[in-house]
């Protein structure tokens, strides 16, 4: 089908080339500048504590460890086994507490609080706290990342 | 409404406030002299790109640098390997410095044989005099932040020289170090002359350096003033700057290759107690001054042949700062001799630094 | 023709020269890192499992990690002066352009 009107110029064409090329070439440098400035997150597969550290616990209790870069929280439960949670608040990230005497963690930030299974119970938490498989390997308390080997 | 008309009124829009269609005016107005010299032409804003590019890279770079004498050359390390893609980054701005003082150079000999300076362009040259200074003040500073024996090693004979100056030298060999030796503190201080006051101190002087070159014109070689040439002209927008981008491209393609192929190393982080390596060396824009210096033997009549040295190599450069007005009769013997002067100071530099790197 | 040929021949050996430096570069081969992070802080004196920090190697020296990376930077090189020769040959035809139009003196009436 052939219409009436060009839809652009000769001088619209060729303006148009040089443009989209050098947008194509500033794309190209684009690329190692965001891949430089925006790292990926360094989250660890899973995380080998010294089991002699957490042995002793008592059941229920809760101990502090370093999951990685941020906060997490081994539990110790009833029949013996263990549990670990991210220690990072679901609603803004801040890091929580737990209150022993309530078996309740605790946000400060808003008031969240989650129950000792780490679910929402009140406040503005959206989800409860994501947890993590705990197993007891030899010598250490390997925490992982569910789905991990 | 389609995107035509959309640009068009948008561009109004800013056009009633800001009246930017001035500077585009002035652009297209502009011309550019054509004749045997214009090649020099591209130089300045080669110049111009390559200090983009440190820009750029630099503040990337500072995203993961840590100014401390504990943690610099980790930092970069990391950045070289953790970081995604940190090497390239690295070595772009390691290649970039240098293709930026190549070219300072060029743009400073071309115009010095030219004679640009011609009245009334002597401001034009003075301020580029203090850009050329400024530029390897950059690679100074800039060589210290990897902190790594060498960089350490030729600090500290660097900022040693100006002690060699009666009266004021200790001080200022004081305010370069942050003391009295090369510690923490001058790491501190060199990253804060490379990232904060020396950028200030040369967007000003550019600002004033491209003010007068726009605001004077483009100069025209001695030979066509005298009227033995015909003169050409070229409209700076678009056709001068078509051709300006066209240099870009390769000039930064070139860049980019080799600093993808030829990235540098670390060297393990200086010992403050460790004696001097073997063989340390300045960057290679320093060479030159740095076999100079090896020349004067320790006394001459009772003076620190150091101090001698340091004081030619001063008086050079304000012989060299006020060219302009030594070059009062371009035309004449006394034009003629000062440019061979130039070539002249060409076959110095070249020759002592290949003297410095085969010794 | 000639200086087109020329150009090319000077293309051609510049990557050349550059693809046979890079094939002989020297390349730190850094451990692969294990994602597991061993907690440093509560060992018992005497263990000596941690995995401390490597000792400082002499130099490190940058070079892509893996084969992966290397391919990538050669196609990214290879997509870099593609684009520059294109956009060359797309200035040549805009300087053609302009300068039909200065010798047309096609501006000359908007000057008056």
């Amino acid at each position: 089908m052939k219409i009436k009107h060009s839809l652009f110029t000769r001088r619209e064409f060729l303006n148009g080339l040089l443009g989209g090329w050098l947008g194509a070439l500033a794309a190209t440098v684009l690329y190692p500048v965001i891949k430089f400035v925006l790292p990926p997150t360094i989250e660890p597969d899973k995380v080998m504590l010294l089991f002699s550290d957490y042995q002793n616990m008592a059941p229920g209790a809760i101990k502090p460890f370093a999951w990685g870069a941020k906060p997490g929280y081994i539990k110790k439960k009833e029949d013996g086994s263990y549990l670990a949670f991210v220690g990072v608040c679901t609603h803004l990230d801040c890091t929580v507490s737990y209150k022993a005497d309530q078996k309740k963690f605790y946000c400060a930030c808003h008031d969240g609080w989650y129950d000792e299974f780490g679910k929402n119970i009140a406040g503005p938490p959206p989800k409860p706290l994501r947890a993590l498989r705990a197993d007891v390997e030899g010598e250490n308390l390997v925490v992982k990342k569910d789905g991990v080997a | 409404m389609n995107a035509k008309n959309i640009g068009r009124s948008l561009t109004g829009w800013f056009e009633d406030r800001l009246g930017l269609s001035a500077l585009m005016n002035f652009l297209r107005k502009k011309t550019v002299p054509l004749n045997k010299h214009t090649i020099w032409s591209y130089t300045g804003s080669a110049i111009l790109l390559f200090f983009g590019i440190q820009v750029v890279t630099g503040i990337m770079l500072a995203f993961y640098y840590r100014p401390t004498l504990e943690q610099a050359n980790k930092s970069i390390a990391r950045i070289m390997t953790d970081v995604p893609l940190g090497w390239i980054i690295r070595s772009v701005h390691f290649w970039s410095a240098s293709a930026m003082i190549v070219t300072v150079f060029v743009h400073l000999f071309s115009s010095w044989m030219i004679k640009s300076y011609r009245k009334p362009r002597e401001l034009t040259w003075m301020t580029g005099v203090l850009l050329l200074v400024a530029s390897l003040v950059f690679g100074f500073t800039g060589y210290l932040l990897p902190w790594d024996d060498l960089s350490l090693s030729a600090t500290k004979v660097g900022t040693d020289i100006p002690r060699s100056i009666p009266i004021v030298g200790e001080w200022v060999t004081k305010f370069l170090r942050g003391g009295d030796d090369v510690t923490g503190d001058t790491l501190t201080r060199f990253f804060s002359f490379h990232i904060c006051i020396l950028p200030l101190f040369l967007l000003l002087l550019l600002a004033i350096h491209i003010y007068l070159i726009q605001k004077q014109g483009m100069s025209v070689p001695l030979s066509v003033e005298a009227g033995k040439e015909k003169l050409g002209e070229l409209p700076f927008w678009p056709n001068f700057v078509y051709r300006e981008i066209i240099v870009w491209l390769v000039l930064f393609g070139a860049l980019i290759t080799v600093a993808v192929f030829l990235p540098p190393s670390l060297g393990k982080a200086a010992d403050l107690m460790a004696p001097a390596p073997k063989g340390i060396k300045p960057e290679w824009y320093f060479l030159f001054l740095f076999q100079t210096l090896k020349l004067f033997p320790g006394k001459i009549l009772f003076i620190n042949g150091d101090t001698i040295a340091v004081f030619l190599i001063v008086a050079a450069l304000v012989l060299f700062f006020f060219l302009p007005f030594l070059d009062n009769k371009p035309d004449k013997m006394k034009g003629r001799a000062i440019t061979w002067l130039a070539w002249a100071a060409i076959v110095y530099a070249v020759g002592m630094s290949i003297w410095s790197l085969l010794t | 023709m000639k200086k087109r040929t020329a150009c090319f021949l000077l293309l051609v050996l510049i990557i050349g020269a550059f693809s046979a430096f890079a094939a002989t570069i020297q390349q730190s081969v850094p451990k692969e890192k294990d994602k597991s992070v061993q907690a440093p802080a509560q060992q018992l004196p005497g263990k000596d499992k941690a995995v401390q920090v490597q000792a400082q190697p002499e130099k490190i020296f940058a070079a892509p990690q893996n084969i992966k990376e290397r391919t990538a930077i050669y196609v990214f090189i290879a997509w870099l002066w593609a684009a520059i020769i294109v956009l060359i040959y797309i200035l040549r035809l805009e300087i053609k352009e302009a300068d039909r139009l200065l010798d047309l003196k096609f501006y000359r009436d908007e000057k008056k």
